[in-house]
C-alpha cells in the first residue's frame, strides 16, 4: 500500500459482476486531495454509480473488484486499504469518514420508522452518548440542513415528506458523523428545478463551513459547474478525461466530454426560454 | 374428501401389505373355532371376572339423544339396552322375549285382544324413585303424543288403544286389532314419569326446552349402566349404576370413543385404543391379516339380515322398466358371483330372497339369482327391445326409445361404485345402456320419496317380523312408508294382511313364503347379495353375541360382555401385603 | 430555506402529526367495520338462501336406524312439520333472523341442543389450535427464511427451499397417516386420536394443559407443516426484495452494523406483507382441516360442520356461518388495523 497524502486514492479500479459478461468498471483510477471537491460526470450506465458504492465497499457479493482503494490517515489512525480492511473497520468508515446521499430521497429513508429516530440511529451508531445530547444534536442537525421545525419534522414520516425535505434530512444524516467526505450520488436529479437549486446551495454551504470533500455524481454539467473543481468523465466504464472545471468547455476534449457539456448549454437555455416565457 | 380417502386407504393397504410380508402367520380368514374365547358367555363365578375393568367401543357418530322415546338411529340404539331396561328385548336371535329383571308375569288373552303386565317389585330408577306401571302408562302416551317425535318408538305402539295401570305393578294392554305383531307392540321404551311430566307442561315435544335437551342427554335410566360423561365429538362414558336390581353386568365403565373414520378406527384398535369395532369388507380381507391385528384381536364373521338390492321405478314414466320381462331380464344380468368376489372379497352370501329362512318355509335349495345373459336377451327380444345394427343399443320395436336407465347411489359408498361398474359392463353386452349418479344421502332419500329415479342401489334389513317387509312392498307404503318403486300387487298386499292376522306361526310361514314368491316373480327389487356381520374383537372381550342385527343391538349385547380377571403376580400380593381387589 | 415548513405535507399544518395520526387510525377503524357489515349480511344471507334451496332437507338428511334405511313417507312429513319446512324461504329467514337478533341461534336439528352450545364446545379446540400453530409457524419462518434470505443462493438456502417444495408436496393426509403409523403406532410417542385422554376430568390443571398438547402435537404438525413450507419461500423472496431496497443500501451507507439493519429495518419491511397473507391464511387454516380432524377423531369445527351439512342440521349450518364470518371478517379487520398501524402510509389511503 503506497503512503498518500491524498484523501482518497483510487487506482486501476475494474469491477464486473460474476453473472455478467462485461465489467462495470475499467481501470479506473483517480485521486482527491483533502477538501478539493470533484465531479464524476457521464451518461447513464457508464458506471459512476458503481464506482461510488465500490468506494462504500456496498457492491452485491457476487462482484468481482480489482485494483485499490486507499483512503488517507486521519488522526491516528494509519491509511485504510477499502477493499481489503475487516466489515468492522469499514462500519467505521462509513458515515464517519464517507458519507452519501443518494439520488432517491424518500427511497433511502425507511418508510415504517419516523424521520427523527432514523437521524438518532445513525447518530448512535457505533457512538455512546447521552440520549438527550443525541436529541439535541439530531435537531441542531436538521436546522443545519435548513428546517424550520426539526422537532415536528422529526416526528414525520419519510412519505409525508417532500423530495426536497427528505433530501435534505438524508444529508443531515449524512452530515452526522462528520465525514471527510461527501459522495453525492445524483443527489437533486429526482427534484423539481427550484428545488434542486436550493439543494445545491445547501450542499455548497455545508463544504463551506467544514471543509468536506465532495465527490459529485451527475450526468448534468450545469449542477457539475456549481459545485465542483474538477470534473473527471466517464464513458464506457473508464474514466476518458480528468480536468479542471474550466478546462471542460475547451474543444479539444473527449467526444464524451462535449456531449456533456453541449446538453448542459441546451439545457440552461431552454430553462432561461422557459423561465422567460413563464414571466 | 372421497378420492383422498381413497388414497389415503391405498397408502394404508401398502402398509398392510408390507406388515403381512413381515408377519410370520398369515391367518387370513381364520376359521371361527380360532376366536371361539370370544363367544365364552359369562361364567357363574364372579371371581373369574375383572368387574373393575373398562371397557372401550367404537362409535362411528354421535347419538341424537339418550332419551329412547326419541331415539332413531342404530348409534342411538347402541346406548339403549345399557341405559334402560324394558319388559320385552330382542333377544340374540333377535326373538320377542320377556326381560326376566323386570317382568313377573306376562298373559295374552286368546283373542289377542288384551294383554297384562305384571312388574317386579322393587324396581327403581337410577335416582332411586320406584319404576311403576305409571311410568309405563305415562310413556305410552308420550310416544302416541302427536307433538313427540317419536320416529321409532311409534312403530307398533299404535296398535295399543289403551294401556293403563291397574296397580303399581300391573298393567293392562288393549289392542286396536287381533294381531300376530301385537307382542312387539307392548315393546315400547319407558321414561321416567317423574323426571319428563313436569318438563311436558312446557315443553311437550320432550325435546324443545333446555330443561328436556338436558334430562335427555344426562337421563335418570332404569338400566345397569349411567351416562357420566358426553365430551362433544370426542367421547360418551358410561358407569355402572349399582344400584341395578338386574344382572350385575361385568364392565365397570364403558367408554363410547367417536371415531368417524374407519383407518383411523382400525389404527386405533390395533393401538389397543379400542376393544371392538365393525369392520369394512375389505379391512376384514386384507388390512387385518397382518402380526399387528393378530397381536391384539380376532375378527368375527356373522350372519346378518341385511340383503343389497337394486329397487326399479316400476310405477315410474320408463316403460322399460314398467315391464315385468324386462325386469327379469336386467335381474338375469347381474353377475352375483363376480360382485361377491371382487367387491365384497368373498365374505358376502347369497341372497336367497327377501326374508330370513325362519320367516318362511322355503326350501333352502331354493335359489333365486342366477346369472344368465343369453336368457336376458331373449326375454328383452321378446318384450320387444331389440339391438339396432348401427349402434349395437336395443330400442323399442325399431323406435327411438332407448334400452337404459339411470342408478342411483349413495355418496360415499366404497362398495357401490363397483357393483355399478360390474353391472354396466354386463348390461352393456346386453345393449342395455346403464348410467349412475351418486347422490349425497339427503338428496338420494329426497329423490325416492318423491318417486324421481329410474333405479337406486341400497340395503336393506330385514326386522324381527316378517310384517315389517310392508313398509317395501305394500301398496299402502307408496305414499306411506318406503315402496319408493311404486310396486302394486293387490295379492301381495292381501297376503300382508292376512300374514298380520294369523297367529298360527306354520300358517304364518307359509304366507310370507307366498309373498316373498310373488315378489321375486314380480322382481319390483333384483336382490343382489347378503351381507354379513363383520367385526374385530379384542383379546380381552368375552361373552360376544351375534345376532341377525350384529353384535351390538340385540339383548344382552354388552350387559353380557365380560373380560377374565388377570391373576394379581405373587411378588405384588407379598409387597403390598394385600390381596388384589376390584376398583370401586 | 425557509419555506421547508410547508414543504412537509401535512393535511393541516398547525396540527400536531401525532394527533392527526391517532385520528386516522380510528376514523380508518370505523370506515372497515363499516364496510364488514355489508360483507356480513351478504354472506349469511347467500348461505342461508343456498343451503334452504339445495337439494335434500333434514327430514331426508338423518340416518335411519335397522330396516329404515331410508325415510318413511309419513315420517317425513312430521320431520317437515317438525323443523318448521313448511313455510317460504323468506319467512324461515325472517324468523331465523329475528331470534339471531336476541342471539338465539335455535337448536341443532341433529341432537337438539342449542346450537350455541354445540358450536362453542366445537369451537374452542380448533381456535385454539389455529392460533397456536400459526404462531409457531411464524417464530419458525421467520429466522428460517430470514437465514435463507441472507444466504440467499447458499448451500443452506437451497436445502430450505428444497425441503419447503418438497414439503408443501406431500398432501396433508398422507403426512398425517405416515405420523400416525410411525410416530403415533411405531413409536407410540403421542396419541392419534382425539383431544383428551379418558381420565382427563380427573387431571389438575397442568396435566389437563399436557394432556391437550399431546393429542394436539400429530394433527398440530399435519396443519404446521404445509403453512412453513408455504411461508418460508414467501416470506424469504420478500426480504430478498426488502434487501434491494435504496434505503437498505442507504442505511448501510450510513454505517449502521448490519445487525441493525437487519432486526431495525429490513424485517419490519418484510413482516408487512406477511401480515397480509396472514390475513388469508388465518381462514383457510380454519376451514380446511376437515380431513385431518376426520383422521385424527379431533373434536373440531371442521368435522361439526360437515356433519351438520351432510345432515342439513340448518341451525348449526348457521350458526357456523354467522361465527365463521364474524372470525374472518374479525381477523381480516385486525389485520387491516396492523397494517395500517405497521405502515403509516395507508391510513391516509
Amino acid at each position: 500500500m503506497k503512503s498518500t497524502s491524498a484523501l482518497i486514492d483510487v487506482a486501476d479500479l475494474s469491477v464486473r459482476y460474476a453473472r455478467g459478461e462485461l465489467p462495470v468498471l475499467r481501470d479506473v483510477s483517480f485521486s482527491m486531495d483533502p477538501g478539493e471537491s470533484i465531479a464524476l460526470v457521464g451518461d447513464s450506465g457508464c458506471g459512476k454509480s458503481t464506482l461510488a458504492l465500490t468506494m462504500m465497499r456496498l457492491l452485491p457479493a457476487d462482484a468481482m473488484v480489482r485494483g485499490s482503494i486507499v483512503l488517507g490517515e486521519r488522526g491516528g489512525s494509519g491509511p485504510i486499504d477499502i477493499l481489503g480492511t475487516d466489515e468492522r473497520t469499514m462500519q467505521s468508515v462509513r458515515g464517519k469518514r464517507i458519507a452519501m446521499v443518494f439520488q432517491n430521497p424518500i427511497g433511502s429513508l425507511d418508510p415504517v420508522m419516523r424521520v427523527g429516530d432514523q437521524i438518532l440511529e445513525v447518530i448512535l451508531a457505533g457512538r455512546k452518548s447521552a440520549r438527550s445530547a443525541t436529541r439535541s444534536k439530531a435537531l441542531q442537525l436538521l436546522e443545519r440542513v435548513g428546517i424550520a421545525d426539526p422537532s415536528r419534522l422529526a416526528r414525520a414520516w419519510p412519505h409525508e415528506l417532500s423530495g426536497g425535505m427528505a433530501q435534505r434530512v438524508t444529508l443531515a444524516m449524512a452530515l452526522a458523523g462528520e465525514p471527510e467526505l461527501l459522495i453525492a450520488d445524483e443527489p437533486t436529479s429526482a427534484l423539481d428545478g427550484n428545488v434542486q437549486a436550493q439543494i445545491v446551495e445547501l450542499i455548497c454551504e455545508c463544504r463551506r463551513d467544514s471543509g468536506l470533500s465532495l465527490l459529485l455524481i451527475t450526468h448534468d454539467m450545469a449542477v457539475a459547474d456549481a459545485l465542483a473543481s474538477r470534473v473527471c468523465v466517464m464513458n464506457e466504464n473508464r474514466i476518458v478525461d480528468d480536468l479542471p472545471i474550466e478546462a471542460a468547455n475547451a474543444s479539444n476534449r473527449h467526444a464524451a466530454t462535449r456531449r456533456l457539456v453541449e446538453a448542459a448549454a441546451s439545457k440552461r437555455q431552454k430553462v432561461a426560454a422557459t423561465m422567460d416565457g413563464g414571466r | 374428501m372421497c378420492s383422498a380417502r381413497k388414497r389415503m386407504k391405498s397408502k394404508l393397504r401398502i402398509m398392510h401389505v408390507v406388515g403381512v410380508l413381515l408377519a410370520v402367520v398369515d391367518s387370513g380368514i381364520g376359521p371361527v373355532s380360532a376366536a371361539d374365547h370370544v363367544f365364552e358367555p359369562i361364567p357363574a363365578n364372579r371371581s373369574m371376572i375383572d368387574e373393575g375393568a373398562t371397557l372401550r367401543c367404537r362409535l362411528r357418530s354421535e347419538p341424537s339423544s339418550f332419551n329412547p322415546v326419541l331415539m332413531f338411529t342404530a348409534i342411538d340404539a347402541q346406548f339403549d339396552y345399557l341405559l334402560w331396561d324394558r319388559p320385552f328385548v330382542l333377544d340374540e336371535n333377535l326373538k320377542w322375549s320377556i326381560n326376566s329383571a323386570v317382568v313377573e308375569s306376562f298373559e295374552c288373552s286368546d283373542d289377542h285382544r288384551e294383554a297384562t303386565l305384571v312388574l317386579k317389585s322393587g324396581l327403581r330408577w337410577q335416582d332411586d324413585t320406584p319404576l311403576t306401571a305409571a311410568d309405563i302408562v305415562f310413556s305410552w302416551q308420550r310416544i302416541l303424543d302427536d307433538q313427540v317425535l317419536a320416529r321409532k318408538a311409534r312403530h307398533g305402539t299404535e296398535q295399543v288403544s289403551k294401556c293403563e295401570a291397574v296397580n303399581p305393578q300391573r298393567v293392562r294392554f288393549i289392542f286396536k286389532e287381533a294381531l300376530a305383531t301385537n307382542q312387539w307392540s307392548v315393546d315400547f321404551p319407558i321414561v321416567p314419569k317423574h323426571i319428563y311430566e313436569p318438563l311436558c307442561t312446557s315443553d311437550p315435544t320432550m325435546q324443545r326446552s333446555d330443561a328436556s335437551v338436558r334430562a335427555n342427554r344426562q337421563p335418570i335410566g332404569s338400566g345397569p349402566y349411567r351416562v357420566t360423561e358426553w365430551a362433544s365429538g370426542e367421547r360418551i362414558v358410561l358407569s355402572r349404576w349399582e344400584g341395578y336390581s338386574g344382572p350385575k353386568p361385568a364392565f365397570a365403565k364403558i367408554i363410547f370413543k367417536v371415531i368417524p373414520d374407519n383407518n383411523a378406527a382400525l389404527l386405533a384398535f390395533e393401538a389397543g385404543d379400542i376393544d371392538e369395532m365393525s369392520l369394512a369388507p375389505r379391512q376384514f380381507a386384507e388390512d387385518t391379516s397382518g402380526k399387528q391385528f393378530a397381536d391384539r384381536g380376532v375378527k368375527i364373521r356373522g350372519k346378518q339380515w341385511t340383503n343389497y338390492y337394486i329397487g326399479w321405478n316400476v310405477a315410474g314414466s320408463k316403460a322399460f322398466l314398467s315391464d315385468t320381462r324386462v325386469r327379469k331380464a336386467l335381474g338375469l344380468s347381474v353377475n352375483r358371483p363376480l360382485i361377491r368376489k371382487r367387491v365384497f372379497h368373498g365374505l358376502f352370501s347369497e341372497s336367497r330372497g327377501i326374508f330370513p329362512e325362519s320367516f318362511t318355509a322355503r326350501d333352502a335349495n331354493e335359489s333365486t339369482s342366477v346369472f344368465d345373459i343369453a336368457g336376458a336377451a331373449k326375454l328383452l327380444d321378446d318384450a320387444g327391445w331389440k339391438v339396432s345394427d348401427d349402434d349395437g343399443w336395443r330400442y323399442r320395436d325399431g323406435g327411438k326409445e332407448k334400452a337404459g336407465f339411470v342408478l342411483n347411489l349413495v355418496a360415499g359408498s366404497q362398495t357401490s361404485p363397483r357393483v355399478a361398474d360390474i353391472l354396466r359392463a354386463d348390461l352393456r353386452k346386453l345393449g342395455v345402456e346403464m348410467t349412475t349418479q351418486t347422490l349425497e344421502w339427503s338428496v338420494f332419500n329426497e329423490r325416492n320419496l318423491a318417486h324421481q329415479f329410474d333405479a337406486y342401489l341400497s340395503a336393506w334389513t330385514c326386522g324381527p317380523d316378517p310384517d315389517e317387509a310392508r313398509n317395501l312392498f305394500h301398496s299402502n307404503a307408496v305414499e306411506n312408508g318406503r315402496n319408493y318403486v311404486g310396486y302394486l300387487n293387490p295379492e301381495v298386499d292381501a297376503l300382508f294382511d292376512r300374514g298380520v292376522r294369523e297367529t298360527d306361526p306354520a300358517k304364518r310361514a307359509q304366507i310370507y313364503h307366498k309373498i316373498e314368491q310373488l315378489i321375486l316373480t314380480d322382481e319390483p327389487y333384483t336382490f343382489l347379495v347378503e351381507a354379513p356381520t363383520l367385526w374385530a374383537f379384542g383379546h380381552r372381550v368375552r361373552g360376544v353375541t351375534l345376532s341377525p342385527r350384529g353384535p351390538l343391538h340385540a339383548f344382552p349385547g354388552v350387559r353380557g360382555w365380560w373380560t377374565p380377571r388377570i391373576p394379581q403376580p405373587i411378588d405384588d400380593e407379598l409387597r403390598t401385603g394385600l390381596p388384589h381387589t376390584d376398583a370401586p | 430555506m425557509t419555506s421547508c415548513g410547508l414543504d412537509c405535507r401535512t393535511p393541516t399544518p398547525h396540527d400536531n402529526p401525532l394527533q392527526h395520526r391517532q385520528n386516522g387510525v380510528w376514523h380508518y377503524l370505523l370506515k372497515r367495520i363499516l364496510l364488514t357489515i355489508p360483507t356480513f349480511v351478504g354472506i349469511v344471507l347467500l348461505t342461508f338462501v343456498v343451503i334452504h334451496l339445495a337439494p335434500g332437507s333434514p327430514a331426508t338428511g338423518t340416518v335411519g336406524g335397522f330396516g329404515e334405511s331410508g325415510v318413511s313417507a309419513a315420517n317425513h312429513d312430521r320431520l317437515r312439520e317438525h323443523f318448521e319446512l313448511d313455510a317460504p324461504v323468506t319467512k324461515r329467514f325472517g324468523r331465523w333472523i329475528m331470534r339471531v337478533a336476541c342471539f338465539d341461534f335455535g337448536q341443532s336439528f341433529a341432537d337438539g341442543q342449542p346450537v350455541s352450545k354445540r358450536i362453542i364446545e366445537r369451537v374452542y379446540p380448533t381456535l385454539i389450535l389455529t392460533f397456536s400453530i400459526i404462531v409457531i409457524a411464524l417464530l419458525i419462518v421467520i429466522p428460517v427464511a430470514a437465514y435463507a434470505a441472507l444466504n440467499a443462493g447458499g448451500f443452506v438456502d437451497k436445502v430450505i427451499l428444497g425441503a419447503c417444495v418438497g414439503l408443501y408436496a406431500i398432501p396433508p393426509y398422507v403426512f398425517g397417516m405416515l405420523l400416525i403409523l410411525v410416530v403415533g403406532v411405531a413409536l407410540d410417542w403421542f396419541p392419534f386420536s382425539g383431544l383428551t385422554s379418558e381420565d382427563h376430568a380427573q387431571m389438575n390443571g397442568w396435566q389437563r394443559l399436557v394432556d391437550l398438547i399431546n393429542h394436539s402435537v400429530l394433527i398440530g404438525a399435519c396443519i404446521l407443516y404445509p403453512l412453513v413450507a408455504y411461508l418460508v419461500p414467501f416470506v424469504r423472496a420478500t426480504m430478498l426484495a426488502v434487501l434491494k431496497e435504496d434505503f437498505v443500501r442507504a442505511a448501510f451507507a450510513r454505517g449502521l452494523s448490519r445487525r441493525r439493519v437487519i432486526f431495525r429495518h429490513v424485517l419490519p419491511n418484510t413482516l408487512r406483507p406477511l401480515l397480509t397473507v396472514m390475513g388469508l391464511i388465518v381462514p383457510a387454516v380454519l376451514g380446511g382441516s376437515v380431513v385431518l380432524e376426520v383422521m385424527f377423531s379431533w373434536p373440531g369445527m371442521g368435522r361439526l360442520l360437515y356433519e351438520s351439512i351432510l345432515q342439513r342440521d340448518y341451525p348449526v349450518i348457521m350458526g357456523m356461518t354467522v361465527l365463521s364470518a364474524v372470525i374472518v371478517l374479525g381477523v381480516t379487520l385486525i389485520v387491516d388495523v396492523l397494517y395500517a398501524l405497521a405502515d403509516p402510509r395507508v391510513r391516509y389511503a
